[in-house]
């Protein structure tokens, strides 16, 4: 049944008339991560997943990532196919962190975590930590994946608890450097696996 | 009655269905008028910290009554002392408007190693002319979880006056971070000025 005021179509087949205003923020798909969870991927046209031209940007907001080890990485890459994750990236890194013995405090530019046009994956966490209330929570922003016209650009924070007991903010930013769609976005650690954690993909409206 | 179309169920018991109106959810909105402090409580006025993973709230024109920080703390169960343990980071980026002096830069004054006392999101010194007021945001990351430690992390733009000891306004972006050691769930998040009261709005919003 729809409902129809003024003659505009409020709702039809389930869904709001495409003329009726509503957040800009659209939920779109939640992944899981369980015990020895290796990698997170989202790819358009799968399991309900929108990663196209549909939306602005995306934004993948990652809640309570628990790894299974210390001190590694966690990654993002991308793929125009599903299948090849080979894309250059040129991008900067960099982060705040303070330890709970008041020791270490600083902001710094992070080498290892940057892009020179490399085929690399992206780091968007530095550290990991195991112990059992630590996780790492964050978002990362994708601007326009479908563009056939420009590369694509992306921006990160996370807020991690370290492995030696830090507090540590995490900024990676860079660009895709391909003008073809990106319709695949892949998380793993650099080593080992997810013990636990969500990752949710949203759409902007523009 | 509930309003079905297509089988999809769009309103029943006076609420619209989940995430048809966008996922960016409106929870409360608190105003201070000459407030010594905004607190959310959990379970009161619309406030709920245990439903979703990821809270906003945003700060609209905060404008001190003295020249000091403002800052939030957090509390647990019916406890109101808001003297919950943080470890946190914070840095900045300033211009001068007189003098055109720069900075980026760590800030050991406001971050935090194991302390009890309230977090700085905006710096200390901020402006009380008449035109001066600070906005930004700050998201708590499941503050219900039992599991884990709460992360938290803000964003502001702020006008100080008195960041290099001059009195000449400057204009402050500054970055907090940390995480509140507890796995216990918190149930208020309380903004207050570190002295005399302050105005403006914060909005609390889930994202679902």
């Amino acid at each position: 049944m729809a409902v129809i005021s003024n003659g505009t179509t409020v709702f039809d087949a389930g869904a709001l008339g495409s003329g009726v205003p509503t957040g800009g923020l659209t939920h779109i798909k939640t992944l899981t991560a369980t015990d020895d969870t290796a990698t997170m991927v989202f790819t358009h046209g799968t399991s309900s997943v929108v990663f196209d031209g549909t939306y602005d940007s995306y934004i993948f907001k990652i809640h309570n990532i628990h790894p299974e080890q210390d001190g590694w990485f966690m990654n993002v890459d991308f793929s125009i196919n599903g299948s090849d994750f080979d894309l250059t990236k040129l991008s900067n890194a960099f982060r705040a962190q303070q330890t709970e013995s008041n020791s270490a405090q600083s902001l710094a530019y992070v080498t290892g975590a940057d892009n020179a046009n490399a085929a690399a994956v992206q780091p968007i966490s530095f550290d990991s930590s195991n112990d059992a209330d630590h996780a790492m929570n964050g978002e990362l922003q994708i601007w326009q994946p479908a563009s056939t016209t420009f590369v694509k650009h992306y921006t990160s924070r996370f807020q991690a608890t370290g492995s030696s007991n830090f507090s540590a903010d995490y900024y990676a930013n860079g660009f895709i450097n391909t003008t073809t769609a990106i319709t695949t976005v892949k998380f793993l650690m650099a080593g080992a696996d997810f013990d636990s954690g969500q990752i949710s993909l949203y759409g902007v409206k523009g | 009655m509930g309003l079905i179309s297509n089988g999809t169920t769009l309103f029943d018991a006076g609420a619209m269905a989940a995430g048809l109106a966008g996922n960016m959810v409106f929870m409360k909105k608190l105003t201070a008028s000459d407030s010594a402090n905004l607190t959310f409580v959990h379970g009161s006025g619309g406030v709920d910290f245990t439903t979703y993973k990821e809270y906003i709230f945003f700060f609209k024109d905060i404008h001190l009554e003295a020249n000091a920080n403002w800052g939030v703390q957090f509390d647990t169960g019916s406890n109101s002392n808001f003297n919950q343990t943080i470890t946190s980071t914070a840095f900045y980026a300033y211009k001068a408007e007189a003098s055109g002096n720069t900075t980026l830069s760590y800030n050991t004054g406001i971050d935090k190693a194991q302390a009890t006392t309230h977090q700085v999101l905006m710096m200390d010194g901020l402006g009380t002319d008449a035109d001066n007021s600070n906005s930004g945001f700050i998201k708590l990351y499941d503050p219900g979880s039992s599991t884990f430690v709460k992360a938290f992390s803000s964003e502001t733009q702020v006008i100080n006056t008195n960041s290099d000891g001059t009195g000449n306004p400057y204009c402050n972006h500054c970055f907090v971070s940390g995480y509140i050691n507890t796995t216990t769930a918190i149930t208020k998040v309380q903004f207050t000025a570190a002295s005399d009261n302050f105005n403006g709005d914060i909005i609390l919003y889930a994202i679902a």
